[in-house]
């Protein structure tokens, strides 16, 4: 059994996977086929492809015309449905148009007049998901499952690593990970979890198996008078969150689940710093100090 | 549940709808082997003076003393197949209650055996889990049990499925088993000899992961007894006159049970409560309920504690009297304590001790009982083993 690995960008973002596997040959497979999944789920639910179920949905808002998607993008707005609920609206699909108004390139505020017109076209309650049809009820509603779809990617690679015999490796997209298993030891990976300021670790963490993710404020940010307005964008009022931590990072069973909660975590930070404390899960909070909290942070070894 | 665990188990679910999280490897095996050893020391309390009937000179309040040696072995025997095997001796020396009589106030005392009684049991049993598939199981078991007076060979049949996410599963359970006791010194006590026992058992379980930090199980169980379930060394106080008649009771019993636990994980304790409870009845009228609560404790990565409380309550078997004032129509007749209607309180402290190969543990339980009957047992257990697992 030796260990092989390979790097690739995908959605937007440096992918890599590391396995251990009985020859070379076999691992080139492995990866061939990872990559492709990769590729298949980008082309599926990218929303820059004209060709993508989700420009298909985006197409018809406001048209009258309902659309039935497959079973696999049904369960996507399914579980997009459940972090709407559980995110109390602070998590929807639909904020995607409000980058329309947020040009982090430019160093400037949105318009007011711009967020009031954009604000109507927001709000996954206002779209009709019967499922399998979907139906966005105004003309330039839009969703954009990129909040979750590379997580949900980084887990389906790992069954299906699973399924065809690996049982030590781990797949990382863009800083989503997932684990196979852990070495053929039984040591566990060492992840770093990104400095928020300069380039680097600010901590490393221990992990054995599951999905592991982190949500930071420094992913996209513009800085206006001194002040830093990150992307996480608040789907009410279209303004930038000011997140009291600058990330927080996730372990659960799956990376899916741990996306999501890292997001909310540093959503409804603002309001609520303690959400993530209880929640079930493993975290590890950076504040805006740069200070370490969290289970994780007590397990983790620092960087 | 709190506002933040729905979330979970709301996320969880439905990422598992899209097959995301739970896959294990073909086989449900697990590739390390096991090999456990406990000692036990079981020591009932004497019979208290008030409640011993010293009139038999060879009677004595010295109960049951009993040392237990337990081996087992589990590890897998191929890809797909894992061998439990289990063994057990036993040395016994104590008295045991054979009837109850009235003092002449009337008060009801323990009449007690000799205190000569020795006896030794050996146990094996065997047990095969065979994983068809990640989700699917099938468990087949033998077991043997020797002493003296009585043998029994015991057969298990059994099949389990788990959900394609690994988060419910359900467990099917047949087993028969027959009994063979031989009363020692039949001829000299009238006691009963070659007597035959058999049991049909079925039980059915469901057990479900409702999130993380949860898991909830529970299984109803039904057995039927038949042929000669009676106790030969105990008898009955008959009449006014003192006469004593042999222990004796219907020849077929039909139980059911009901359990129910839960599994609380503590991320921010570092531990987990048990909870478990149990509902018992059966055809002669006994019904009980058994409560139980214990807290896992990591003290360190390496040392746990755990204590534990247990409560059970019974009612009385529908023939059982303490004594018979007149015979009996249907000529059952059974004063054992087992059947008397009793309280029964325990308390139990273990203590792990994690090391690179494997665990070492101690444990002390002290059980109590409340009720009318003279002879109800009160003891203490100690035992100290330890596990050892290799690759």
């Amino acid at each position: 059994m030796t260990y092989h690995e390979a790097a690739f960008k995908a959605m937007g973002s440096l992918c890599e996977v590391k396995l251990y596997a009985p020859t070379k040959q076999m691992a080139n497979v492995l990866i061939q086929g990872v990559v492709s999944q990769v590729e298949h789920l980008e082309k599926k639910y990218s929303r820059f492809r004209a060709d993508s179920v989700i420009s298909e949905i985006n197409l018809l808002a406001g048209t009258g015309t309902t659309k039935a998607v497959d079973k696999e993008t049904e369960k996507l707005l399914n579980y997009a449905h459940q972090l709407f609920l559980h995110s109390d609206g602070l998590f929807d699909i639909t904020s995607g148009v409000l980058r329309l108004a947020w040009d982090f390139q430019s160093n400037r505020l949105p318009l007011k007049e711009t967020l009031t017109e954009t604000l109507p076209l927001i709000g996954w309650h206002q779209v009709l998901w019967h499922p399998p049809e979907i139906y966005l009820p105004k003309p330039n509603m839009e969703i954009d499952l990129g909040g979750f779809v590379k997580e949900y990617a980084a887990d389906l690679i790992a069954e299906a690593l699973i399924n065809k015999g690996v049982e030590h490796g781990l797949v990382n997209l863009g800083g989503d990970l997932r684990i196979v298993g852990p070495h053929p030891d039984g040591s566990p990976w060492v992840v770093g979890v990104q400095h928020p300021r300069i380039h680097g670790a600010i901590a490393k963490v221990e992990i054995e198996q599951g999905g592991f993710a982190t949500s930071g404020d420094y992913e996209r940010f513009m800085l206006v008078d001194g002040k830093r307005y990150s992307h996480l964008l608040n789907p009410k009022t279209g303004f930038s969150i000011q997140p009291t931590f600058s990330s927080v990072s996730v372990h659960a069973a799956s990376c899916l689940v741990a996306g999501s909660f890292s997001t909310i975590a540093l959503l409804k930070s603002e309001i609520d710093q303690c959400w993530i404390d209880r929640s079930g899960v493993s975290y590890l909070k950076v504040d805006q100090q740069m200070c370490l909290s969290g289970p994780l942070a007590m397990l983790g070894v620092e960087a | 549940m709190g506002e933040k665990c729905k979330a979970l188990a709301a996320l969880t679910a439905a990422a598992m709808e899209l097959g995301v999280v739970g896959s294990v490897r073909a086989s449900g095996l697990e590739d390390t082997k096991r090999v456990s050893y406990k000692y036990t020391q079981y020591r009932e309390a004497d019979l208290p003076v008030s409640k011993f009937h010293t009139e038999n000179r060879l009677s004595s309040r010295s109960r049951y003393e009993i040392d237990i040696h337990q081996f087992l072995y589990q590890g897998p025997i191929s890809r797909s197949t894992e061998l439990k095997v289990s063994a057990s001796t036993e040395t016994m020396s104590g008295a045991s209650p054979w009837y109850v009589a009235r003092s002449s106030e009337g008060i009801p005392l323990q009449v007690m055996s000799g205190a000569t009684i020795s006896d030794s049991r050996t146990d094996l049993e065997l047990a095969l889990r065979n994983y068809t598939t990640a989700t699917r199981e099938y468990i087949y078991s033998f077991s043997y049990s020797t002493e003296n007076d009585y043998s029994s060979l015991g057969l298990g049949y059994g099949f389990s499925k788990s959900s394609e996410n690994q988060l419910h599963t359900i467990d099917l359970m047949a087993n028969g088993a027959i009994d063979q006791v031989d009363a020692t010194e039949a001829d000299v006590y009238d006691r009963k000899d070659g007597e035959i026992k058999r049991s049909i058992g079925l039980s059915f379980g469901f057990s479900s992961i409702i999130h993380q930090n949860l898991l909830m199980s529970s299984s109803i169980n039904y057995v039927l007894y038949s042929g000669y379930l009676s106790d030969p060394y105990k008898l009955a106080e008959v009449g006014e006159e003192g006469d004593t008649l042999p222990d004796s009771r219907p020849d077929n019993k039909n139980q059911f049970s009901w359990e129910l636990s839960a599994r609380r994980y503590l991320p921010t304790r570092d531990s987990a409560l048990h909870l478990d409870y149990r509902f018992y009845q059966n055809s002669w009228e006994v019904e009980s309920h058994t409560f139980e609560l214990g807290w896992y404790f990591n003290l360190t990565s390496n040392w746990q504690i755990v204590p534990k409380v247990r409560y059970y309550s019974q009612t009385n078997a529908a023939f059982y009297q303490l004594f018979y004032t007149s015979t009996r129509a249907d000529g059952y007749y059974s004063s054992d304590y087992r059947l008397s209607e009793f309280d029964a309180v325990s308390f139990k402290l273990k203590v792990n001790r994690k090391v690179d190969f494997g665990v070492f543990n101690i444990a002390l339980e002290q059980y109590n009982s409340d009720g009318s009957h003279p002879g109800l047992v009160e003891f203490n257990r100690l035992s100290v083993g330890f596990a050892l697992e290799f690759e």
